[in-house]
């Protein structure tokens, strides 16, 4: 799976980081979005239906959901609590904690059974029992005392406490009066913990019970951001276990945003994969490492049970997905960037070997070193995962000879259609972003023997280069 | 005798020069007043560093003895050190030292230790959840220090406790009490500024920069006002006495006097080559309480301290009742 700069680099980050979520549970679950690998895939499916019932009930009932997260809110982490609750006597601040807790439980349940949705492996059910022995009264006020109806013993200092209290505050303050008092407090901490105790044992039969509750709350919010999140951005949940591999009309929303902050809009990419080698060809700029990104995101996202930003999608259940870019963590390490690609490719091809169904992905490979070997390199990765049948690999390039061996190969447009007239014109009137007007990002499947595009000499022009340097370009 | 002082003052807070300064006498005292008279107060502390060390090494129980129904937000860890029986009525998750902030009700009269915030946007919104709860007053027990002059943004009065703990020199004692009772009654500024760390206001318009150096050309123009956001220290004294001959007809602004973290000397200094101080958060200094006991054994003597604190109160031009701590 993606490392964290990787996931950070291809926008997986910024889709998780834009879910709103409403307790620590659910934000725990974000923050740690677990990967369901090939045996968990019925697990996946379940998460994705309780995704699936929840966006019907956000566009269908959106009043009722509306209250459900209004609930969520005041829920608070108190696993620590109960952790603490095996060992030993809690405070009252820790008891309130849970008196909090099943409070909020008495009133999630029943709204959760009012939305009427059929969720699975997600159950929040009220606690009456325990309250009952938190909150003898019966107050259900959102405080917390120890009652006195918990200890007759506990009762009868402070009563008589409160007798020395009143008389201290009419004024007396003898010294007897003074140490009657200072007794009196510490028997009712003693009594008070005593009582206490006698509260956590009664209590911790229904540890499970508050565990599994607090864990539903979690599953139940995960699953409420990610409906919400899906409403927002129009996205969409995958068909996992798939027989092929197309996603349609994918998009970025991390790169849309940028895109956005320059007044551009994203260009939806759409991919169809077979095992094998699938090339993208294209122009410099054109936008091949923002297919590849793309890509990632969303296959890492159906993954881990999140919905895709896509018109639709279809994968086969991945057992893992690989990446390997001018992002790579070991850029920076201190091996020259060209060894460091291939000590990662190395150790991908090892990992990959074994797995019954991976997604590679490769970004301008072998880009560090001379064309002519890097096309050879690139060609060479062609063929190996040709012969894999496991392996799902797209490869970006924009060396030529590459794509012939491809079993897809897809073009970035680029400039190819471009009126060089009237791209040289707008670049003559200083328009910065002439270039973007006139490139074409969409993302077409074009034959094999369709060669890259040579338009690395306009590009430079477009973009003002020096004319010093671009007057003597000999092509 | 404090009560009567309390007028219109909803947030109150006690500060400190030193440790027994007899900062905890006048908290008891206005309890009891106010408990006196069933005002249901609310009660917090500003946090300290090195808090914690404070307490390990400070043998005392706590001294805080409040009334059944009070209202006190204080750190977890600090409810044990207590011996009122108490209701938990909220947790904050506001972090300190000494665990998180909670807010609790005493079911019956005790001691309390406090243990606070101490950021400014956290002590307001447990002034504000202790106000929710059904406080009537809230009172907070503030400290000095070369760090912070406590949360006078927060309040809308102090009272400034003072004692011979400070300094064996009875005549410095006096004169910084009078120096940080200055401090708490600079007036009140009510011209323009702008979000950046410094603006230069000339004929009411701003102008804002992060550093003193792009204002200067409006500063020779001969600014009203130079408005500071932020901490104002001795090195920002000393920034601004280099360009001294600018500033004649300026007045200096700060955000609120917590801001003012100055020597005397250099504050001294700074009023002499201004226009003065001013503040864009005004605070109400309603009493000076002394006590001439120290903890160190160089006690003054009574009268002596309240008469040179009083005289140094004058010659500063201020006129605040000064209260030895036996009376309040």
């Amino acid at each position: 799976m993606f490392d964290q700069n990787q996931l950070n680099s291809i926008g997986f980050r910024f889709v998780t980081d834009s879910i709103e979520l409403n307790t620590p549970y659910g934000e725990e679950l974000a923050r740690r979005p677990r990967f369901y690998g090939r045996s968990e895939l019925d697990a996946l499916k379940s998460e994705q239906r309780n995704v699936a019932a929840l966006m019907r009930a956000v566009s269908e009932r959106l009043p009722e959901v509306n209250s459900l997260m209004r609930l969520l809110m005041p829920v608070k982490d108190i696993r620590r609590s109960i952790a603490s609750l095996e060992l030993r006597t809690l405070t009252e601040v820790e008891l309130f904690e849970i008196k909090r807790f099943l409070l909020q439980l008495e009133l999630i349940a029943p709204q959760l059974d009012k939305l009427g949705v059929l969720l699975e492996n997600i159950r929040v059910t009220a606690m009456p029992k325990a309250l009952d022995i938190i909150d003898p009264e019966g107050l259900r006020s959102p405080s917390f005392y120890v009652s006195d109806r918990l200890s007759p013993r506990l009762s009868r200092i402070r009563r008589e406490r409160k007798l020395v209290d009143e008389r201290m505050k009419k004024g007396e303050d003898t010294a007897e009066l003074v140490l009657q008092r200072t007794r009196l407090a510490a028997e009712e901490e003693d009594a008070n913990a005593e009582a206490r105790g006698e509260l956590c044992t009664r209590l911790r039969p229904y540890m499970d019970e508050l565990l599994q509750n607090a864990a539903s709350i979690g599953r139940l919010d995960l699953a409420l951001g990610k409906a919400r999140l899906a409403e927002r951005f129009g996205a969409v949940l995958p068909e996992v276990g798939s027989d092929e591999f197309r996603i349609e009309g994918m998009s970025n929303p991390r790169i849309a945003e940028a895109l956005s902050q320059k007044g551009r809009s994203f260009v939806p990419v759409s991919l169809e994969l077979t095992p094998g080698s699938v090339v993208i060809t294209g122009a410099n700029m054109g936008g091949k490492s923002v297919a590849i990104k793309t890509l990632a995101l969303n296959a890492a996202l159906a993954m881990c049970g999140w919905p895709v930003f896509a018109e639709e999608a279809h994968l086969p259940c991945l057992d893992d997905m690989f990446i390997l870019s001018e992002d790579r963590e070991d850029a920076m390490s201190g091996l020259s960037s060209f060894g460091g690609e291939m000590k990662a490719f190395d150790s991908m091809l090892r990992e990959t070997e074994k797995k019954e169904a991976v997604l590679v992905l490769l970004d301008e490979f072998a880009r560090g070193t001379n064309p002519h070997e890097g096309a050879a390199l690139v060609r060479a990765a062609a063929k190996l995962f040709n012969n894999r049948s496991n392996s799902y690999a797209v490869i970006a390039t924009h060396f030529d000879g590459v794509a012939r061996l491809a079993k897809k190969h897809y073009q970035v447009a680029g400039l190819r259609h471009a009126d060089a007239e009237a791209l040289r014109a707008r670049v003559l009137t200083g328009s910065t972003d002439a270039l973007a007007e006139f490139m074409d990002y969409g993302l077409y499947p074009v034959s094999p023997d369709e060669e890259p595009p040579r338009d690395a000499v306009t590009i430079i022009r477009a973009l003002g280069v020096s004319r010093e340097f671009s007057n003597l370009i000999d092509i | 005798m404090l009560y009567g002082l309390l007028k219109g003052i909803r947030t109150l807070s006690v500060m400190g020069m030193c440790k027994n300064a007899g900062k905890t006498t006048v908290l008891n005292s206005l309890i009891g007043e106010c408990g006196a008279r069933g005002e249901l107060l609310g009660l917090t502390s500003i946090g300290r560093d090195g808090e914690r060390s404070d307490l390990v090494t400070n043998t005392k129980k706590p001294e805080i003895f409040v009334q059944e129904g009070t209202l006190i937000a204080t750190a977890e860890t600090l409810l044990k050190e207590g011996d009122i029986s108490l209701e938990v009525l909220d947790t904050t998750g506001l972090p300190t030292p000494m665990g998180q902030i909670v807010i609790v009700r005493a079911r019956s009269a005790g001691f309390v230790q406090l243990g606070g915030a101490s950021i400014t946007e956290h002590q307001k919104l447990l002034r504000d959840s202790l106000f929710g709860f059904g406080a009537e007053r809230v009172i907070i027990d503030g400290a000095l220090s070369r760090k912070s002059l406590g949360a006078p943004a927060l309040c809308d009065g102090v009272i400034l406790s003072s004692g011979a703990s400070y300094d064996p020199d009875i005549r410095l004692t006096a004169e910084d009490t009078a120096y940080f009772a200055r401090l708490f009654t600079l007036p009140g500024y009510n011209g323009p500024a702008s979000e950046t760390r410094f603006t230069a206001v000339k004929a009411g318009e701003c102008s804002g920069a992060e550093e003193l150096n792009p204002l200067i050309p409006r500063l020779k123009e001969g600014a009203e006002a130079l408005v500071i956001r932020g901490a104002v220290t001795d090195s920002t004294a000393a920034a601004l006495a280099n360009i001294g001959k600018l500033l004649k007809d300026t007045l200096i602004v700060c955000e609120d006097a917590s801001r003012l973290l100055l020597k005397r000397a250099s504050f001294e200094k700074l009023m002499r080559f201004t226009r003065g101080a001013a503040v864009l958060n005004e605070t109400r200094l309603i009493a000076v309480t002394v006590n001439p006991f120290s903890a160190y054994g160089t006690h003054y003597d009574k009268d002596e301290f309240r008469e040179r604190v009083a005289s140094a109160l004058e010659s500063a031009g201020l006129r605040i009742p000064v209260l030895d701590v036996k009376d309040v």
